[in-house]
């Protein structure tokens, strides 16, 4: 059986279920209910609260201003923020599916189902150390004195500084979300039927011409998927950046957190959370139509 | 542990509290269950060692002795004091106690989520430091001052006061930590003569200290103490008490005291407007400045105790505490002014310092 | 390039990321054994010494016991919620679908710290308006998780309808058989890979969140994530290595007794 963790299209009900709708809206309606309620009513107040007016030594001052939005189109260190925060996910996604696509291959192609489903459960193991110990142990590994540093110290390099550079927050990051690229790009690797594999290949096609033409094309929506899911993972992340990229390295989340626990500004931070969202809303939304589009024209 | 099913069904509510505090109440009335008080106290607290070595030193043996049951509310300060401040808009209050440092303290008081103590329910209130007696509304418990903590292996001859850290030959040796980001402002601008609140030249030399010596900036104080025990920096800027501890880990550090007197910072309690049980509070808060206890926690945490009759070894004493000296020339920061400012601080700091 | 040079220079390259992934938990196990003080490499010595510290630090037990148990909710109220939501949107349409579907993963793209500061500050406003009490409750943890955890089990759940064969429902039915039935007899056990992929997901997600709940957890209920940055804070040690491996090693043995059970690698 395959099935895939990417959001596929859906398929289109047979006819005779359309316009049956009473059931299907009663068992949606829980779920849409709690989203509802629990996202989008929270996140609308949020909003209302990015108009408020910060005035130090109070929360907010009620107001209707656009002021906290003007502070950030106005000020370049909040635009350089997140110009920060796009190239390290940018680079971190991409990372993500250079090194996770070969691994969902092989699992797939080669790896028998007893180990696939070890190897699997052993890629996922590491999440469960939780941001605050994976880096600790990051800062052990990437450390000035670190395990990397000492291992190609006995190879006679010169020792790097890592830690609290952009690189050792990339590191950090592809290491939290590849085993969610790896288990996306693999479900969807499982649902391309290996015979076109071979009848490419028994007409002649080398093994890059068979992964450009027809796995690639196939695997196009869950590559998508994969892809997203990191980028959205990464721009929003807030533990790694702080925590191994240091005081000195801003990225959005940690600086919506600072300007709501630190600063006790929640207007600014407000503001800054719905800038991050929109512009990861309006990037993933870009992507997606792309993407559909070429596929469609692929698929045709 | 706390039991499961309580932890599912959440705190006692305000009522079974109250309940509590009303048979605690009648107990203390009953002349033959004498000192039995009863009822649930909800404390919050750091984590870590800070809220191990509060259960050990004082909870434990002083309060939940008593009968009392403590609930702990942990986590970091930020978001500990921007819940309570969110709840201000609340009929009911959640804390007992809410462990804060002293300019927490101050916003806190600002923002009306705390009260003023009844100082004469705290009898051991009376043998804190007098110097440290300056807020109405905050039980100073334990306190350290910003010092120059260095590698004594490897800086022969140390910065004697925060003014010689302007000095090219600290380049790259200097660590700081992002948290104590104003107390940089407040030690820059108490150089040369200056005072604590000279914070817009602090900032200005804080710059010139930059581009000196390009500090290490870490994210947290314990980041900073691994730095300077694997010899990434060699003097570090931080707490007297964290230098210690370090020390006691094993790191080869000695501690100069600054000569334009530490900048103070104190640890302490304080008691939520909307405490539901405050009668608690103060049997708590006058368990924290126990003599015994608060030398068995200077002890653990290197931090110097409020209560100055604290039964503490000489040798302790002399590693914890300040002299007569240093003590009178601690500086004690004008939090006023930093609760006006630290916002625009912040953001200064991360603009022009931590980039 | 022949077949097997291909198969070999797959079986490197896995090798080569398997090996990065896993190097933070290999990392971390070794960590806990140091004698260092304050974590440094390298190590000065080793010792179990951390273990017992971990082991007496009740804030670790407790926050282990409020995870688990705030996980495991979160597993029932997303697969309660998105189970029936994902049945919907797969075998029907109707007005809004899309939208609907969108608005279940939509959990997933609003940062953690985001949403828990503004789910908090609703449950202020809720209780001002209404006098329920909500923030810093159970409840209140209790929706922010199962919030976070809902869009997987949407996305895997619908993706396996999407994959099953409608033909045995449609037999079932044509037999006879209740809509419940079928549901509980047929398609139930037809996703049943799915729907411990999905459990599992909610669980890592619920498990190792720390954004999220900075606002939302209460007197009593500290998670174990909050309860190792708390630590964090005083002490960088072994301490939390030693909880990390323990943890690791309690749960990655549930997953190994689950895989035989059902098969987990079926699922993705």
């Amino acid at each position: 059986m395959t099935s895939s963790t990417a959001t596929v299209p859906l398929p289109a009900p047979r006819a005779r279920e359309v316009g049956r709708r009473s059931p299907a809206f009663g068992l949606a309606a829980p779920a849409t209910l709690f989203v509802l309620l629990a996202l989008l009513g929270p996140l609308a107040l949020m909003f209302r609260y990015s108009l408020n007016r910060f005035v130090p030594g109070q929360m907010m001052v009620e107001a209707l201003t656009l002021a906290n939005y003007q502070k950030f189109f106005a000020d370049s260190f909040y635009q350089d923020v997140l110009f920060t925060t796009l190239w390290v996910s940018a680079v971190s996604t991409l990372l993500c599916l250079l090194a996770g696509f070969p691994v969902a291959y092989f699992l797939v192609r080669q790896a028998s189902a007893k180990w696939k489903g070890r190897l699997l459960l052993l890629i996922i193991l590491p999440l469960l150390m939780g941001n605050a110990v994976r880096t600790a142990a990051w800062m052990v590994i990437l450390g000035d004195k670190g395990l990397f540093n000492a291992a190609i110290g006995t190879l006679g390099l010169a020792s790097v500084k890592l830690m609290y550079t952009p690189l050792a927050v990339i590191i950090g990051l592809v290491s939290v979300m590849l085993p969610f690229m790896i288990v996306t790009l693999q479900s969807v690797l499982e649902g391309i039927d290996e015979n076109l594999e071979a009848a490419a290949a028994s007409l002649g096609a080398g093994h890059l011409t068979i992964l450009k033409r027809v796995v690639l094309p196939l695997a196009l929506p869950g590559l998508l998927a994969g892809t997203m899911l990191c980028f959205i993972l990464s721009m929003n992340a807030y533990a790694t950046p702080v925590l191994i990229g240091g005081p000195s390295f801003h990225m959005m989340a940690p600086t919506v957190y600072q300007q709501v626990a630190k600063a006790m500004n929640w207007p600014f931070g407000a503001a800054l959370a719905f800038v991050l969202m929109a512009v990861t809303l309006v990037l993933t939304t870009i992507a997606n139509v792309l993407v559909q589009r070429r596929y469609r024209r692929w698929s045709e | 542990m706390t039991k499961p099913f309580e932890t599912l069904l959440g705190t006692p509510s305000r009522r079974a509290v109250l309940a509590g505090v009303g048979a605690g109440a009648l107990a203390l009335a009953a002349p033959r269950i004498a000192r039995a008080v009863e009822g649930t106290l909800v404390v919050s607290n750091w984590g870590g060692d800070w809220n191990e070595r509060t259960i050990k030193f004082v909870e434990a043996p002083l309060v939940e002795s008593q009968g009392i049951k403590i609930v702990r509310d942990l986590g970091m300060e930020p978001e500990r004091k921007a819940k309570l401040i969110a709840e201000k808009r609340l009929k009911r209050g959640s804390i007992d106690v809410i462990h804060i440092n002293e300019g927490d303290s101050v916003e806190l008081f600002g923002q009306e989520v705390i009260s003023n103590i009844d100082f004469a329910k705290v009898p051991n209130y009376a043998d804190v430091v007098p110097a440290l007696k300056s807020k109405p509304f905050f039980v100073p418990w334990l306190y350290s001052g910003v010092s120059i903590i260095y590698n004594k292996d490897k800086v022969p001859n140390p910065p004697k006061s925060y003014e010689e850290l302007w000095d090219k030959k600290w380049a790259g040796k200097l660590g700081l930590t992002n948290q104590l980001y104003f107390n940089y402002i407040m030690m820059a601008g108490l150089i040369k003569g200056g005072n604590v609140t000279n914070t817009e030249q602090g900032k200005e030399r804080l710059i010139q200290l930059k581009e000196l010596t390009q500090p290490r900036i870490y994210a947290a104080h314990q980041q900073l103490g691994a730095g300077l025990v694997n010899g990434e920096v060699d003097i570090a800027v931080n707490y007297k008490a964290r230098g210690l501890q370090w020390a006691n880990d094993g790191a080869p550090l000695a501690i100069q005291y600054p000569s334009e007197g530490a900048i103070a910072v104190m640890f302490g309690a304080s008691l939520p407007t909307r405490a539901p049980s405050p009668d608690l509070s103060y049997i708590y808060f006058n368990a924290m400045l126990d003599r015994k206890a608060m030398a068995g926690l200077a002890g653990a945490s290197f931090y110097a105790p409020a209560n100055g009759k604290a039964e503490l070894s000489p040798e302790l004493k002399a590693k914890v505490d300040f002299t007569a000296a240093e003590a009178a020339a601690l500086k004690f920061p004008d939090y006023q002014h930093v609760a006006k400012n630290t916002a625009e601080w912040l953001e200064w700091w991360n603009k022009n310092i931590a980039r | 390039m022949g077949q097997i040079a291909i198969n070999r220079i797959y079986a490197a390259l896995s090798a080569l990321v398997l090996a990065f992934v896993v190097l933070p938990l290999v990392a971390i196990v070794w960590v806990s054994f140091f004698a260092n003080k304050i974590l440094s490499f390298p190590p000065s010595g080793y010792t179990l010494s951390w273990y017992a510290r971990a082991w007496e630090q009740d804030a670790f037990r407790d926050g282990f016991i409020t995870s688990v148990e705030t996980a495991l909710c979160a597993v029932v109220i997303s697969l309660a919620l998105g189970v029936p939501a994902s049945l919907a949107l797969v075998r029907y349409r109707f007005p809004g679908r899309d939208a609907i579907q969108t608005l279940l993963l939509a959990p997933m793209i609003v940062p953690g710290i985001v949403g828990g500061a503004a789910l908090f500050m609703a449950f202020i406003e809720l209780e001002v308006l209404f006098d329920v009490e909500i923030a810093g409750t159970m409840p209140g943890l209790l929706v922010a998780h199962g919030l976070i955890a809902l869009p997987w089990t949407v996305r895997l759940v619908t993706a396996s309808l999407a994959g099953t064969n409608r033909s045995f429902e449609e037999a079932a039915a044509s037999l006879g058989a209740g809509p419940l039935t079928v549901f509980f007899r047929v398609t139930l056990p037809l996703i049943k890979p799915a729907l411990v992929a999905a459990a599992l997901f909610s669980f890592v997600i619920s498990f190792i969140d720390l954004e999220k709940s900075i606002f939302l957890v209460g007197p009593g209920r500290t998670t174990l994530q909050i309860a190792l940055v708390s630590y964090l804070e005083w002490n960088l040690d072994s301490t939390v290595a030693a909880v990390a491996a323990v943890q690791i090693l309690i749960i990655g043995a549930l997953l190994l007794i689950s895989d035989r059970y059902a098969r987990l690698a079926r699922a993705f």
